[in-house]
């Protein structure tokens, strides 16, 4: 995040915000509007006072008091009213920019695409998306009373006052400036400490999410009075900035109300003179020392308006942040138009997906250092490849690229003959099964786990996918069976377990591209056999790609990639690499010679 | 526990909380009594001015305000020289300013203070809760108490709190100051202030209740967000976002109703304070103009008496915005506190710490979570400084088993001991540290490389930390990164591949030296080359230690001096390979033959 506090990105981040709600509008009027007719009635009163005085106190006598008396009665439970007006306004818009602007993260979120997540700590974007969503519309919602209140009072006051004695009004006014000067002054100030504030917020809960997240391993390797020391540091670092900030607050205010006692020290003895003189009546005095607060109070209150906003504005930033951020992968106006986005598929417009896969001279990096360069492949519909080879040699990214999760730096990736830039990433994905080589799950029963391949998905055919998997048999052995909770990413299931769901998952999903990037390596061998044929039988029609390590599960595939260094060593079927007796043929038979180990085994012992 | 009861016990919780910070709340509550003290003189100055220096009544004022008039040289002296008045007024700010600045200066001091308290208090709790629970507990359940709770105490600390003793504080300055300028009209002052009171208690009671189930709904919604969050990269992959969304909408809207419902409750209950307030100030103009009139008070006593009632009334209004605080407060406390009196994991702390290199025995152990027996009864024997090879069914209990060792879960039955010692015994810390488990997923913690490695050391050496890195065959990747040891690893390791985050792990625990290292599946996603030639480094360097390799491969399960074959929970075949080899339908028998079948 950017140090320097310029004028430009304070305003865009509000105008980010606010545009994502704009149409509440009508709150806002209603706010300004109840709270400029509360600061009209507060002057009312002031003048209705000065009046009384005058007119009954000056005097001592009571002829006419009465209608004044109930007029006053009336004034006071109209604020009421205007008060009950903005109060509801500000509430319903609170509420309602908040759960908006969280609705409109939400969704941006769910169009970034994997180096988002790859940059950003969970903790981090969940911070802005609760707290920080939470603090701005507050300090929007609720400043708004007095923006209105303020304005009306002011505007009211100025003219009351150069009506009844133009001499002492511009003693009041001339306060205003340097006050104004001084609150920019503290304006800047106040928001570097809260920016530092807020950045260490984010990093807290980050440290709160890692801490809950990594419990276990922390336990294991005994890191809790170590990480407990590390976050220490951090509270400590919040709590020096957050007094800071507070303290040059607190400085601000003090300094704002001496500036106003400067004026209404000077109206007393200006305007204490005057009616000393017969020029001012005491009713009047008593005006201009009371409207000098009633003036001053919207003045300092748009000061800590302002406070607020400036302690909100580095939040603000921070969802603006979320708002604005753009995807790595985009599809663009014209697709959009044809296929649509994630929310709104035409799926009427989709071609079928038929599964033939193109990788043309394609670059690709995550950072600096090159994973892939000029790598191509040609893959026709209904054939099984499988991946294999050393490990971070770039496996993943194949398949990843070929998901569209990221794109190719250089040369391009076809779909069924056409770029599939061409076409909308949802397309794409809901034709993909894919099996993450970490097993996530969401909490919930296994049913729901499952169905999320295919929402509308029966239960029979629930239990068929976990029956291709092999999963049923854990399943139904299990107290509540389908209706087990796998708690939080599936922590209350085995490795293995949590394979084999996402697996069924993926095959409920029922797609035209599979992608299984070691989606067996923790499920046992003859599991895994026994669903060897089945799975064979569901890959054979489909386009598929397969990453593995456990050399038996690939056996049988169409063709075999030996990737290294981002590079296609060899390929061809099991029996022509077995031939060859090159790379493959070294991982294979390290894989499984007994001779050659048991030989060793024994000359060692 | 009924539901007063626990309030009482998250009032009583919040006072705890103020230990060791009381002398700076309380120093800042004196200086408040002074700022209220100021604030009800310095009207005396507009009232003095009117009375006495613009008119020529004789001084008729409170004997402090008197005082400060002789001090100024006699009202006499003052109507000659009216600007001394005026400096007065000055005087008066600059002496509010001051105290209005220190004050939140203290109790800032106080509140940042609690909530980092708080905070580390959370932090370090969280982390020696049991693994059993925090398994069982939605993260964003805990992220929201860690914050959005602690946010609404130190709010209460800094602010809150001593906004409502100023409100109760002032109605007893200011009833005893106004009373000494005219009791019959103070007591009418304040005739609306016990129905404003009654009132706002009466609000404050559904407010708690609405307070509840909006906290409720918000940590709903903090879990959907954290769970999308974590599973962002399956969502794509299934293209459900439409789904996630319309999830997310959904407990969005329930949040929205809740937030209107107590926004609408709390302006509820500010029109009506609004109400009486208005009362309030017409009934003390009407009848302050009649007791003037009458003559009972001066003109200068009566402007007064205006300006005190504007001073309490703001604070009393505002005791409804307060008092919905510190409901939030009572409701914020109740529920850290909940979570601070979940119990802790035992240490043992000061319990043996022998050396592990001895035979690892369990005795009749059994374990279930929940009904579902998940280690039945199981007895074996590891012998120190062996190699043992454990196999076994998804689900077996092989995982939750080395989790026994360390004593993550405890048996319900049998007993585990390690060189003849009950693991139950142990210091817990010395057990895990001698104990190097690698895990079968991989936890690698968002910094970089090289203090993902040192975790557990910190002041090895890089020689060390690259001959670890080494051992675990994964220096030459970090050679090929662009910042090589110093690059970043994302939270959880997003950024290496599935074999570098496992081999970073393995690098991690072996840095240290333990009597006992146990690989849950720590090479599943590592090639078969690679694997071979780790343990081959691991064999030389870690001659004698007890390890413990729980593997699906059989290249990798051969290897080892003997076999464990674990089914359902129960032993059911132990040897070395060509043992179990004899074994005419073994278990193991039959994984070896599918694993290296050869084409036909
Ligand atoms: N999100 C990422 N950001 C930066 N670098 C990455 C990212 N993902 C992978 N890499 C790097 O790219 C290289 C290739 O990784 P990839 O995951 O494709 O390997 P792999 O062949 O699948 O390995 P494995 O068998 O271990 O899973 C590795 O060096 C890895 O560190
Ligand atoms: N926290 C938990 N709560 C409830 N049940 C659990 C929990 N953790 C594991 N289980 C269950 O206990 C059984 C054993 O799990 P464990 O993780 O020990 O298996 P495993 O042998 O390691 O399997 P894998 O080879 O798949 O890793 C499984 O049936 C699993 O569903
Ligand atoms: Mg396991």
């Amino acid at each position: 995040m950017n140090e320097e506090t310029n004028q430009t990105i304070h305003i865009s981040a509000w105008r980010t915000i606010l545009s994502q709600a704009d149409h509440r509008g009508k709150y806002f009027v209603l706010i300004v509007g109840f709270g400029a007719a509360a600061g009209l009635v507060q002057l009312l009163t002031s003048l209705l006072r000065m009046y009384i005085i005058d007119r009954f106190l000056s005097t001592m006598q009571l002829r006419g008091f009465l209608p004044i008396a109930v007029l006053f009665v009336l004034i006071q439970a109209l604020y009421a009213l205007a008060s009950y007006g903005f109060g509801t306004g500000s509430g319903l818009l609170e509420a309602h920019l908040t759960a908006d602007v969280r609705e409109k993260c939400f969704r941006k979120l769910q169009t970034l695409s994997f180096s988002f997540f790859d940059k950003n700590a969970v903790g981090n974007i969940l911070s802005r998306l609760t707290s920080d969503v939470g603090r701005t519309m507050e300090a929007v919602s609720w400043s708004l009373i007095d923006v209105g209140y303020g304005v009306m009072s002011i505007i009211g006051a100025i003219i009351g006052m150069f009506v009844i004695n133009r001499k002492l009004a511009v003693i009041l006014i001339l306060v205003i400036p340097p006050l104004a000067l001084i609150s920019m002054g503290f304006r800047q100030l106040i928001l570097k400490y809260n920016r530092a504030t807020r950045r260490l917020n984010s990093q807290i809960i980050s440290s709160f999410n890692e801490g809950i997240t990594g419990a276990v391993a922390s336990k294991t390797l005994v890191l809790e009075d170590q990480s407990y020391g590390e976050f220490r540091e951090l509270t400590v670092s919040m709590r020096k900035a957050s007094f800071r900030a507070a303290e040059v607050s607190a400085l601000y205010m003090p300094v704002a109300s001496l500036l106003i006692s400067f004026s209404t020290a000077a109206v007393l003895y200006i305007g204490g003179t005057d009616v000393l003189r017969g020029l001012l009546t005491i009713g009047e005095l008593n005006f201009f020392m009371n409207i000098g607060t009633m003036m001053f109070e919207p003045i300092r209150n748009f000061a800590a308006i302002f406070a607020e906003f400036q302690s909100a504005q580095a939040a603000a930033e921070r969802v603006a942040e979320v708002l604005t951020a753009e995807p790595d992968v985009q599809d663009s106006p014209e697709v959009l138009a044809r296929y649509g986005d994630v929310f709104h598929p035409k799926t009427e417009n989709w071609e079928p997906v038929r599964g033939e896969i193109t990788f043309e001279h394609v670059d690709f990096r995550y950072g600096a250092e090159p994973v892939l360069t000029d790598f191509n492949l040609h893959v026709l519909p209904g054939q099984t490849i499988a991946l294999v080879g050393e490990t971070g040699g770039g496996k993943s990214t194949i398949v990843n690229l070929l998901c569209r999760f990221y794109e190719p730096c250089a040369g391009r990736i076809l779909v069924d003959g056409t770029d599939y830039r061409d076409r909308s990433q949802i397309w794409l994905h809901s034709a993909l099964g894919y099996v993450l080589q970490t097993p996530h799950l969401f909490s919930g029963t296994i049913r729901d786990n499952i169905r999320y391949g295919n929402l509308e998905a029966t239960d029979a055919e629930i239990r068929n996918a976990a029956r291709l998997v092999g999963a049923d048999r854990f399943i139904e052995k299990l107290e509540k069976g389908y209706n087990t909770e796998v708690g939080e990413g599936g922590s209350l299931l085995s490795t293995g377990q949590k394979q084999l769901i996402s697996f069924a998952r993926a095959i409920l999903a029922d797609p035209r591209i599979f992608v299984l990037d070691e989606a067996t390596s923790s499920i046992d061998t003859e599991t895994e056999q026994e669903i060897q044929a089945a799975i064979e039988t569901l890959l054979g029609s489909r386009t598929s790609f397969v990453v593995a390590h456990r050399l038996s599960t690939i056996r049988n595939a169409d063709r075999i990639l030996v990737i290294d260094g981002g590079k296609i060593l060899e390929q061809g079927n099991h029996r022509e690499l077995m031939a060859k007796k090159g790379r493959y043929y070294e991982l294979y038979m390290g894989y499984q010679t007994e001779d050659q180990i048991q030989q060793s085994v024994q000359v060692m012992a | 526990m009924n539901e007063s009861n626990e309030k009482k016990q998250s009032f009583g919780a919040l006072w705890g909380y103020t230990r060791g910070y009381r002398r700076y709340l309380a120093l800042g509550f004196l200086l408040l009594l002074f700022e209220l003290a100021l604030s009800f003189i310095s009207p005396l100055v507009l009232s003095v001015t009117i009375d006495s220096v613009l008119d020529t009544k004789p001084l008729n004022t409170p004997w402090y305000f008197a005082w400060i008039i002789q001090l100024c040289g006699g009202i006499g002296y003052i109507r000659q020289h009216l600007a001394i008045m005026a400096v007065l007024t000055v005087i008066m700010a600059a002496l509010a300013g001051a105290l209005s600045f220190v004050r939140p200066c203290l109790t800032g001091t106080a509140a940042f203070q609690i909530s980092e308290n708080l905070r580390n208090r959370f932090y370090s709790h969280v982390g020696r809760l049991p693994f059993s629970y925090l398994s069982a507990t939605p993260t964003g359940d805990l992220i929201q108490r860690a914050t959005s709770d602690i946010d609404t105490m130190q709010r209460f600390m800094s602010g809150v709190l001593l906004e409502l003793l100023r409100t109760v504080f002032l109605l007893a300055v200011g009833f005893f100051i106004m009373a000494s300028l005219n009791l019959p009209l103070t007591v009418l002052s304040f005739a609306m202030t016990p129905v404003i009171v009654l009132d706002s208690i009466w609000f404050i009671r559904r407010i708690d209740q609405i307070v509840e189930r909006y906290e409720g709904a918000e940590s709903k919604v903090y879990t959907v967000i954290q769970e999308n969050l974590t599973g962002a990269r399956v969502v794509r992959a299934f293209g459900s976002e439409l789904f996630e969304q319309e999830k997310f909408v959904q407990h969005n809207e329930t949040l929205r109703g809740e937030h209107i419902a107590l926004n609408r409750t709390l302006v509820r209950l500010w029109f009506t304070l609004d109400l009486l307030s208005g009362i309030q100030i017409a009934l003390i103009t009407i009848a302050g103009v009649l007791f003037t009139v009458r003559g009972s008070i001066t003109l200068g006593q009566y402007t007064a008496f205006l300006s005190y009632v504007m001073i309490f009334l703001f604070p009393v209004q505002n005791l409804g915005r307060v008092l919905g605080n510190v409901s939030r407060t009572g409701v914020a406390a109740g529920r850290l506190e909940t979570l601070f009196r979940e119990p802790e994991e035992d240490y043992v702390e000061g319990g043996l710490t022998p050396n592990l290199s001895g035979d690892i025995v369990l005795d009749h152990v059994s374990f279930s979570f929940g009904t579902e027996r998940v280690l039945d009864d199981l007895c074996l024997t590891i012998h120190g400084g062996e190699t043992v090879a454990i196999l076994g069914g998804t689900g077996s209990g092989k995982t939750t088993l080395m989790y026994l060792l360390q004593r993550l879960y405890d048996p319900d039955s049998g007993t585990i001991t390690i060189g003849g010692t009950d693991i139950r015994s142990m210091d817990k810390g010395h057990l895990r540290r001698r104990i190097g488990l690698i895990m079968q997923e991989p936890f690698l913690f968002s910094r970089s490389i090289r203090d993902n490695l040192r975790i557990q050391n910190r002041d090895a050496g890089d020689q060390a930390v690259e001959n670890a890195a080494r051992i675990a065959n994964i220096h030459e990747d970090i050679l090929s990164f662009d910042q090589g040891y110093d690059t970043l690893v994302g939270e959880r390791g997003v950024t290496l591949s599935g074999g570098q985050k496992q081999r970073a792990s393995i690098a991690r625990t072996i840095l240290g030296s333990h009597d006992i290292l146990i690989f849950d599946d720590a090479l599943s996603a590592v090639d078969t080359r690679t694997d071979q030639s780790i343990r081959r480094a691991l064999r030389e360097r870690q001659a004698g230690t007890t390890t413990i390799l729980i593997s699906h491969r059989i290249s990798t399960l051969m290897e080892a001096d003997r076999i464990l074959v674990l089914e359902q929970g129960r032993l059911v075949e132990q040897g070395s390979h060509q043992e179990l080899m004899q074994l005419p339908n073994g278990v193991y028998r039959r994984v070896y033959e599918i694993q290296t079948a050869s084409v036909s």
